[in-house]
């Protein structure tokens, strides 16, 4: 399955030197798990649909395009039954990306505390990490678990669409 | 003859006295030294009266270390002329009052107010005088572009409420949006005040993805500043970090190759036309029309893939650097020509759908008018501003790389509804594609790169240059000052959202709120350039 699936996130975009630009060191790389424990319970209780809302807290908006491509015809994330949500009330998921600015941290924390449990809250990009080249601002209250727990990374500047796919099939357990 | 001179005789014939000196030492540039109560009545002149000249950008600069003062920064570009008049205003510290220009043009407002946020300066006269970038949560009396306010300060919490305009009256109703909005888009609250179904205001509140970038730039020198300017608003990265590197180009005297500029021009273009299409398939979508979002879908992303392989980044990032560019685009020719025969044959296809489609047309046809004159008094640019019947265009105008060498269409719509502002990218993406076939057919040789960073042996003084370049969403704007040791000293970002917010709002008022969300995509402003 798991080579299914990688081979399908390869071939899915025809073009020359995927393979050079995917490779699977590198997508196995692109994925960081810090709590491995609540993404088993999660897993155990989510096993066939996902829905994810997508909070922005700052970032430079390259990683929502990235995510917005997840639902074109090309990624097509919904054939695994991964929805993207209009409100954390319906959410299982939280993408956060950004370094979280001083004006969004009550907003992201607001999102967070909407979301019902099990939830699972998975950082995207190198601002998300640790605030990027942003860190230390007067204006920046640092990456997202500074505001609120993470339980996964998903790192690039920003990651790329098969990336983001790969990270979260994975933190699904789906491969 | 030097095309800026009958422009500033002019205002010193018609303003006897109130010009104080003029510098001309950078080439299109001519910085008008006033005094300060002449600034509203100059700008209006150059604004309204004369030449009715968009508003560029206003800023504010700390020189106390030059000088002993602030100044404020009103820059005009004169209608299609490649000629910059920058009106410029000294501030003696504790007496940073200055006229505002807003009750004679109101474009001037936001600029206004976020100089009052990040200097503490008073525009008198400014009838909104509320707090903007800074929300409530940073403590009153501070203003983080002062040079005594460090980068990396830690603030501490404060309150407070936001006083939103309220609209009253029988059956009126407030519907607060944001800001974490419904789709996967960027942080801002919209407050509609409806009657009913019809808008009657739109107030937007932005800044929340404020993160200090200009006091970020001046903590860098010049090489590694443009990093940053690619991460302003990630969709024009290629658009800023050109900008960017233009002005300090003009600031160290280098000049770019040939081969570069025509790099830097397939960079942009193609950068243009990913969004143009990305913007055509989102207009599909929130006219409920998925099928045209679908094949947009795939269209945009044999652009990206496109990019990935030139540059090993979708967003062409890395590309463009102070003095050229890092790699030759011309090597991968027959791929690029292979892959924009594809899209504009594919983007043909689409196009004839969609416009075939009562239904979608019927969608975007009246909705969200923005007439000629409210584009022009808040200085609304690029494909809003050309739907609306404004004739401009940077690439044309001012032709900076090499973009006088190519043939190319400025589209100009009139009615300035959803459909002129589609009409416009549609147009510009099929000149994209043939800009990009046309700068392919020439055959250089050269180097890539100028040579840059050499330490000279007598540093340069405090320099200043702009930096000009019509991004896929309007004209973006750099002012940069170096510091003798090649430092930047102030790095004004001026991103078109900036002032495209605004027109947002009035197109949309007497339109249903469902309507909404296709006249913001017909926009599709930056939040991140707007909030630095």
């Amino acid at each position: 399955m798991q080579k299914m699936i990688l081979s399908w996130l390869k071939g899915r975009i025809a073009t020359k030197d995927l393979k050079e630009l995917v490779s699977d060191a590198r997508l196995k790389d692109c994925l960081e798990v810090v709590n491995n424990a609540s993404i088993e319970e999660f897993r155990r209780l989510s096993r066939r649909s996902v829905h994810i809302r997508e909070v922005d807290a700052g970032s430079c908006n390259a990683c929502e395009l990235e995510i917005n491509a997840l639902n074109n015809p090309v990624y097509d994330i919904e054939r695994f039954g991964i929805h993207f949500v209009a409100s954390p009330r319906h959410a299982d998921m939280l993408l956060v990306t950004g370094p979280v600015t001083r004006n969004m941290e009550m907003a992201l924390r607001k999102t967070y505390d909407a979301t019902p449990e099990p939830r699972l809250v998975v950082a995207v990009g190198g601002c998300a990490r640790d605030g990027g080249i942003f860190k230390g601002s007067y204006a920046v209250v640092g990456g997202v678990e500074r505001v609120i727990p993470v339980d996964a990374y998903i790192r690039g500047c920003p990651p790329r669409p098969q990336e983001l796919l790969y990270g979260i099939l994975r933190i699904l357990g789906r491969i | 003859m030097d095309e800026r001179k009958p422009y500033i005789d002019e205002i010193k014939r018609e303003f006897p006295g109130d010009v104080l000196s003029e510098d001309t030492s950078t080439p299109g540039e001519a910085y008008l030294t006033i005094r300060k109560e002449s600034l509203p009545r100059i700008a209006n002149f150059l604004h309204e009266v004369r030449y009715s000249t968009p508003l560029l950008s206003m800023f504010g600069t700390d020189e106390r270390a030059l000088d002993g003062t602030y100044k404020v920064y009103t820059v005009f570009q004169i209608p299609r002329k490649p000629v910059f008049i920058i009106l410029k205003v000294h501030l003696k510290e504790g007496e940073l009052e200055f006229p505002s220009i807003t009750p004679l043009m109101y474009a001037g407002s936001p600029f206004e107010r976020e100089m009052q946020d990040m200097f503490g300066f008073v525009p008198v006269g400014n009838p909104d005088t509320r707090r903007m970038v800074l929300h409530e949560n940073f403590p009153k009396g501070i203003h983080p572009l002062r040079k005594d306010f460090s980068y990396s300060t830690t603030l501490d919490k404060a309150e407070g409420q936001y006083p939103f305009h309220t609209i009253e009256g029988e059956g009126m109703l407030e519907i607060p949006v944001g800001p974490v909005h419904a789709g996967i888009i960027e942080p801002g609250h919209f407050r509609f005040s409806v009657a009913g179904e019809p808008i009657i205001n739109l107030e937007i509140r932005l800044h929340y993805k404020h993160k200090g970038i200009e006091k970020l730039m001046e903590t860098l020198d010049f090489n590694e500043g443009c990093r940053v300017a690619e991460m302003v608003s990630g969709d024009s990265a290629i658009g800023h970090v050109t900008a960017y590197c233009q002005a300090v180009e003009k600031i160290a005297g280098i000049e770019t190759p040939l081969l570069a500029r025509y790099n830097r021009m397939i960079a942009l273009e193609l950068e243009r036309l990913y969004n143009h299409i990305a913007d055509i398939g989102s207009m599909s979508t929130d006219a409920s029309f998925l099928f045209g979002a679908a094949r947009a879908g795939i269209l945009r992303e044999k652009v990206m893939g496109l990019n990935d392989r030139l540059t090993g980044s979708r967003f062409l990032k890395g590309l463009v650097v102070p003095g050229g560019v890092t790699r030759d685009l011309f090597t991968a020719r027959e791929d690029i020509t292979l892959t924009l025969k594809e899209v504009g044959e594919g983007l043909k296809e689409l196009v004839a759908i969609l416009l075939s489609s009562a239904s979608f047309l019927d969608r975007v046809k009246t909705t969200g008018v923005l007439n000629k004159k409210t584009a022009e008094d808040l200085a609304v640019t690029g494909p809003p501003a050309r739907a609306s019947g404004v004739d401009s265009d940077m690439r044309r105008d001012v032709p900076y790389e090499a973009y006088g060498e190519v043939k190319f269409k400025v589209p100009v719509y009139k009615e300035g509804d959803v459909f002129c502002r589609l009409s416009v990218r549609i147009d510009e993406a099929f000149e994209s594609i043939s800009i990009i076939e046309q700068v392919l057919k020439k055959a250089v040789r050269g180097p890539i790169k100028a040579e840059v960073g050499a330490r000279r042996a007598v540093p340069l003084p405090y320099r200043y240059a702009l930096g000009c370049v019509e991004g896929w969403r309007g004209a973006i704007l750099y002012w940069i000052m170096t510091t003798p040791g090649d430092k930047l000293y102030r790095c004004k970002i001026k991103d078109p959202s900036f002032c495209n917010w605004p027109g947002l709002s009035y197109a949309v008022l007497g339109n249903i709120v469902p309507d909404f969300p296709l006249c913001n995509k017909s926009f599709n402003l930056s939040y991140a350039g707007n909030d630095l």
